[in-house]
């Protein structure tokens, strides 16, 4: 497991966002147990930031429990029995507002047409935010090969 | 008016994880905080069969069975489906389905989740 600096994205890590954006973004819930979120993860200065609506599930975890984990992906080949591989990240994540618009950097998923700017129209209103996330520590994982 | 529900119906479920072959697992670290991994799995019965091959993981959830496991596909926007399933991790028998895989094997009861299919979405963009 590398240790990094909160804001220094492992470079290993952006060369994997710069081709794919499939992620689940891991917080806690209210009684202290895991959950997981599938989400675009987006490059941001160095960060990962994840857009949501504000009276999400995951946005209230985070503003109770800022500690966060990522897991990011290679595809999405689960259901052709593909071995994904990516890497796990942890670190603490912080709720926020944004004045302008979302660029979409990196190899985000297409959306449908008009989408992006609907999400874009929800965030300067304030119904959606954006979680920020300081990456402190990553390593890579796959899932087990048959023997 | 409430949200309209986007949630797969129970058959709907389980015939999504039926072609599920590899879910996320989430796990708690020994200070509470969450963790990930990737598993081979399969639908057996009931139940979700996870296989997780990370000895220090393993050791997390024999510590501290909450788990939470979460797939997802996406062929395009409005085909978007997925499922987060909670429970408590137990370990079990490897299935069939997994028996050549290395790892450990546990499974979860599928009371406790929360699913979404966007081919559901009334008001498409």
């Amino acid at each position: 497991m590398k240790s990094k600096s909160p804001e220094d994205l492992p470079a290993e890590v952006r060369e994997h966002l710069e081709r794919h954006s499939r992620s689940f973004l891991l917080t806690l819930r209210p009684d202290g147990s895991p959950t997981a979120h599938p989400m675009t993860a987006l490059v941001e200065e160095g960060g990962l930031v994840f857009n949501t609506y504000r009276k999400s599930a995951k946005a209230r975890n985070v503003e109770r429990d800022p500690r966060v984990g990522v897991v990011l992906l290679d595809g999405y080949d689960s259901a052709a029995g593909e071995g994904c591989r990516g890497y796990a990240l942890a670190g603490d994540g912080e709720v926020g507002r944004v004045e302008g618009p979302v660029e979409r950097q990196g190899a985000g998923a297409e959306v449908a047409p008009g989408q992006q700017e609907r999400v874009n129209e929800r965030l300067r209103e304030g119904k959606r935010i954006l979680i920020r996330t300081r990456v402190a520590t990553s390593r890579s994982i796959d899932v087990a090969e048959p023997s | 008016m409430g949200r309209e529900s986007i949630a797969m119906s129970d058959d709907e479920l389980r015939a999504f994880l039926g072609g599920v072959r590899q879910v996320v697992v989430a796990v708690l670290g020994k200070g509470g905080e969450p963790l990930g991994a990737l598993a081979r799995c399969a639908l057996v019965g009931d139940q979700l069969v996870f296989i997780l091959a990370d000895s220090q993981l393993c050791a997390l959830l024999e510590r501290d069975p909450r788990v939470c496991c979460a797939t997802d596909e996406y062929p395009t926007y409005y085909e978007i489906r997925g499922m987060t399933a909670h429970g408590r991790a137990r370990r079990v028998e490897r299935p069939p389905a997994l028996e050549v895989v290395d790892g450990v094997a546990y499974a979860i009861d599928l009371d406790d989740v929360v699913s979404f299919d966007f081919e559901k979405i009334q008001a498409k963009v």
